[in-house]
């Protein structure tokens, strides 16, 4: 334990040499969140129900489509596919005594927290400033549900993010794939719009991969979309897409360390 | 022909103190603080044409910072200096046509490409015809000997055949002055006899006008019988590389052979013992007295052998940076 | 003594002689030849020209699954966007006033201006790699503009790739549109498309000018990305207050929303003029601002 605290303290100091570009990256988030806001205030002017939302489950949607997308489509992983292509830096890692992938775990977790302060910062201030109006949870338990939902779409997004970086193994050309399923994803997780707004074809698609079950979901519960039946259904089949996942990101690990050391060593 | 005339160049970098944090960066912004660094301080000579001259000196003895105002890199803080008739920071193309600076730590050609593919830009750039630009690579390729590889990936290159290779880049336009720094920096021993010969043909085939920075003084030996020895900005010695000798070394080197083995105390009076091993020693004596010293010693000792040496070109500069410190 | 006089050499002469014997020799021209100006810009088309196959060969061997990846990328944002524009207003009709076309053609200009600003300026992503590699110290001793050399310096041929559907889509849109769509209208659209390219090199050439001056890779460009989006829809859907800052302070309405409205003809002459003076107030600073860095570089680098 306590070498993870070591591993999250030499993380936040190096977020704090940073903090300038990293305050530079979180401001951009908003500028998607001014955007967004704008255009469903600008949709809701002259209506009262659009796609099943009303204004303030829009507004709301969108609010913590931005927010949760800083906690869970925020990752350290997508470093491992460079740290790959430095064979020596790599290698120094697995011989130190500490698991690689809870390694990268806490790199993650200290990612997102410094983002819980600037989401304080430049979210959340502003919103309570200009009286923007919110949908409340409709109870606790609607609340807990939706913390779970959010805690196994993080997991579920760590392993993907690996899944990506051990193209690494392989090709030094990893950001473009990175890129192109960075924005897949973003999308068919609705972190643009909720996935409801997209004929129902598209949507039903879209909801057979994991994706959905990274924000689109989450927030559902949280705006009481769903019933707690209904909800806890999502939450089981995301935690059997978070078992995938990981077996996945596991057997493809192995594969490339294997590929890996035969013509690293 | 004069072809680089400098006179009382200063250049004097002002370069803005950082400070950590940001609100110090903030505050900095708005008010920025300057150190100031004398790089060259009231320097002037002047270069005729065909010439190679070496520019000596310890790092940060301002150098390059010569070099990149000559080149047009930098604005001078005062002075005149004129090149081929140019004024050189003006950057006017029909100067930049006839320059070339290379910098041996620093590369221009592309890492993934054929050397070759750096040539055709420059080509372009500096509007070099077709026939001429065949004929040079011919020639430079050929003198070279780095013909077959410029069709290589230029990460595939030796680093002194990437040098060998950024020289042909350079020389695309057949430029009238080149401004070398550290050219052989990093090469092994074989590259840098190659670089060697290679500048001094090209210097007297296209009676080029060339100043090469070094802190090897193996390249200056080869190759400039003229030097500028530079030290904190100022120039402390310029003119012949013989001469170098006669102006900053007071002493010669006497080494002596003996027919059989004599006491070390004998030899005390004549001058400093630099070694001694019985049947061999030298001894440095005053240059005014090595007349009179060496007709003393045969006189008096059993010597088989006797030659007076200047002491090593190398180890007299060092002695001069060491007292301009 | 003296400096420079002990040691002189005069040695022309002989060698004169050799060097016209030498092959591929010939004495450096001194003066352009006639006609000057045709002259340069063909010299300046060929040197683009040639960094861009460089760019490309460079790709093609280093870097092809990844060009393809990026290029895919761009190609699913654009169609989930121009899916969700599809559905909203399927289902709303109009959006700030705007038909589902109307909007589209907003859509596909912020497209259009976006990918070809990015293919002619790339470079600006580069610039702090540029100057730690010391490459702006070549360029500034090559006889070629240096802002153009560096603008130059990343051209992505593969770019086109995704400017030929944009152009085709755009193309439908405005043959779909409710209103016709006069001459003048058109003409004015390409020149304030233009105008759009000239304030997209202008904001690139003040974000190259401050790395320079700085010396660091800086994150700024990124912020002009980010607010570039921002012209995916009508700027009408915004607050008065985020309008004005759009088009007086960070022009991206000048650059998207305007040329697409001179389109659809309800523009009036006077924000035409407004348009084309930002654009050229841009430009102005842009150069002004860029000479003062490169003044700045030639005296403080080291």
């Amino acid at each position: 334990m306590r070498k993870y605290l070591a591993v999250a303290r030499i993380t936040f100091a190096n977020v704090l040499v940073y903090r300038w570009e990293y305050l530079i990256s979180q401001f951009r988030a908003i500028l998607l969140l001014i955007t967004l806001y704008f255009l469903w205030t600008q949709v809701f002017k002259t209506r009262i129900i659009l796609f099943n939302f009303d204004r303030e489950q829009i507004i709301t949607y969108v609010f913590l489509a931005t927010i949760l997308r800083q906690f869970v489509i925020i990752s350290a992983t997508d470093q491992i596919a460079q740290e790959l292509q430095s064979w020596g830096k790599f290698f120094s890692y697995l011989l130190k005594p500490i698991g690689y992938f809870s390694y990268w775990f806490t790199v993650d977790l200290v990612y997102k927290l410094t983002s819980l302060v600037s989401i304080i910062l430049i979210i959340i201030i502003p919103t309570i400033f200009f009286q923007i109006p919110f949908v409340q949870p409709a109870g606790i338990l609607t609340f807990l549900l939706f913390l779970l939902a959010t805690f196994i779409a993080i997991l579920i997004y760590f392993y993907m993010g690996i899944l990506v970086s051990t193209t690494g193994f392989w090709t030094p050309q990893v950001w473009g794939l990175q890129f192109m399923m960075l924005l897949i994803l973003e999308f068919s997780a609705g972190a643009y719009f909720p996935l409801d707004v997209l004929p129902a074809t598209i949507q039903s698609v879209i909801k057979l991969t994991p994706f959905p079950y990274l924000l689109y979901y989450p927030i559902s519960i949280f705006l009481g979309k769903l019933s707690y039946i209904e909800s806890i259904r999502v939450i089981l089949i995301s935690t059997l897409w978070l078992f995938a996942v990981f077996s996945v990101t596991k057997f493809v690990w192995n594969k490339g360390l294997k590929a890996y050391e035969a013509w690293g060593g | 022909m004069t072809v680089i005339k400098v006179q009382n160049l200063t250049k004097i970098y002002k370069v803005p103190q950082k400070n950590p944090g940001i609100g110090q960066t903030l505050k900095s912004f708005f008010h920025r603080k300057y150190k100031e660094t004398k790089a060259v301080d009231n320097i002037s000579f002047k270069i005729e044409e065909g010439e190679l001259v070496g520019f000596i000196g310890p790092n940060g003895a301002g150098k390059t910072t010569t070099l990149k105002v000559l080149s047009g890199l930098l604005y001078p803080t005062s002075g005149e200096i004129s090149v081929l008739g140019f004024i050189p920071w003006q950057r006017k193309s029909n100067f930049q046509k006839q320059i070339v600076f290379v910098a041996g730590q620093k590369n221009q050609l592309w890492w993934d490409l054929p050397a070759y593919e750096t040539f055709l830009l420059n080509k372009e750039i500096y509007e070099v015809s077709d026939k001429d630009f065949r004929q040079r690579i011919d020639y430079l390729s050929q003198i070279l000997d780095i013909g077959d590889l410029l069709k290589t990936q230029v990460k595939k290159l030796s680093l002194g055949q990437r040098m060998k290779a950024e020289l042909v880049a350079a020389l695309i336009h057949q430029p009238k002055v080149l401004f070398l720094d550290e050219p052989t920096i990093g090469l092994d021993i074989i590259a840098q006899k190659n670089m060697h010969d290679f500048i001094k043909d090209y210097n007297q085939k296209f009676n080029a006008t060339i100043i090469l920075t070094s802190h090897y003084m193996d390249d200056v030996e080869k190759l400039c019988e003229r030097v500028i020895i530079i030290n904190s900005g100022k120039i402390i010695y310029d003119g012949k590389l013989s001469k170098i000798v006669t102006k900053f070394a007071k002493n010669k080197i006497i080494s002596l052979d003996f027919t059989k083995e004599i006491d070390k105390e004998n030899l005390k009076e004549y001058g400093t013992i630099i070694n001694f091993d019985l049947s061999n020693a030298k001894i440095e004596v005053e240059r005014n007295r090595v007349a009179d010293v060496t007709g003393q010693l045969l006189k008096r000792l059993p010597i088989n052998d006797l030659s007076i040496e200047e002491p090593p070109i190398e180890e007299i500069i060092r002695l001069i940076f060491a007292k301009n410190k | 003594m003296k400096p420079g006089e002990a040691n002189i050499n005069f040695k022309f002469q002989p060698v004169l002689d050799k060097v016209e014997t030498r092959p591929g020799i010939s004495n450096v021209k001194l003066h352009l030849p006639a006609g000057r100006q045709e002259f340069q810009i063909m010299k300046y088309l060929r040197v683009w020209t040639r960094l861009a196959k460089m760019r490309f060969r460079e790709y093609y061997i280093e870097s092809r699954l990844h060009s393809i990846f990026l290029i895919s990328g761009k190609l699913i944002r654009f169609s989930f966007f121009f899916i969700f524009i599809i559905a909203l207003l399927t289902k709303t009709q109009t959006l700030a006033g705007f038909s589902l076309y109307q909007t589209l053609l907003f859509f596909m200009t912020f497209n259009l201006i976006d990918i070809v600003s990015q293919f002619f300026l790339r470079s600006a992503y580069a610039i702090g790699w540029m100057i730690n590699k010391g490459e702006i110290d070549y360029i500034l001793t090559q006889p070629v503009n240096t802002l153009f050399r560096i603008v130059s310096d990343i051209i992505d041929l593969l770019d086109l790739a995704t400017l030929v559907p944009v152009v085709i889509v755009l193309g439908i849109i405005v043959a779909r549109l409710e209103t016709s769509i006069t001459f003048y209208n058109f003409i004015f659209y390409l020149l304030l498309c233009f105008n759009a390219l000239l304030i997209a090199f202008s904001i690139h050439v003040v974000i190259i000018a401050l790395s320079i001056l700085t010396q660091e890779i800086s994150s700024e460009i990124w912020v002009y990305r980010d607010l570039m989006t921002m012209g995916r829809f009508p700027v009408d859907i915004y607050s008065s207050l985020v309008q004005f800052v759009l088009t007086f302070i960070i022009p991206i309405a000048v650059m998207v929303s305007i040329p697409a409205k001179v389109l659809l003809g309800i523009l009036s002459w006077q924000w035409i003029l407004i348009s084309f003076a930002i654009g050229l107030t841009f430009f102005g600073i842009g150069i002004k601002f860029w000479h003062f860095a490169l003044r700045r570089y030639s005296s403080i680098s080291t």
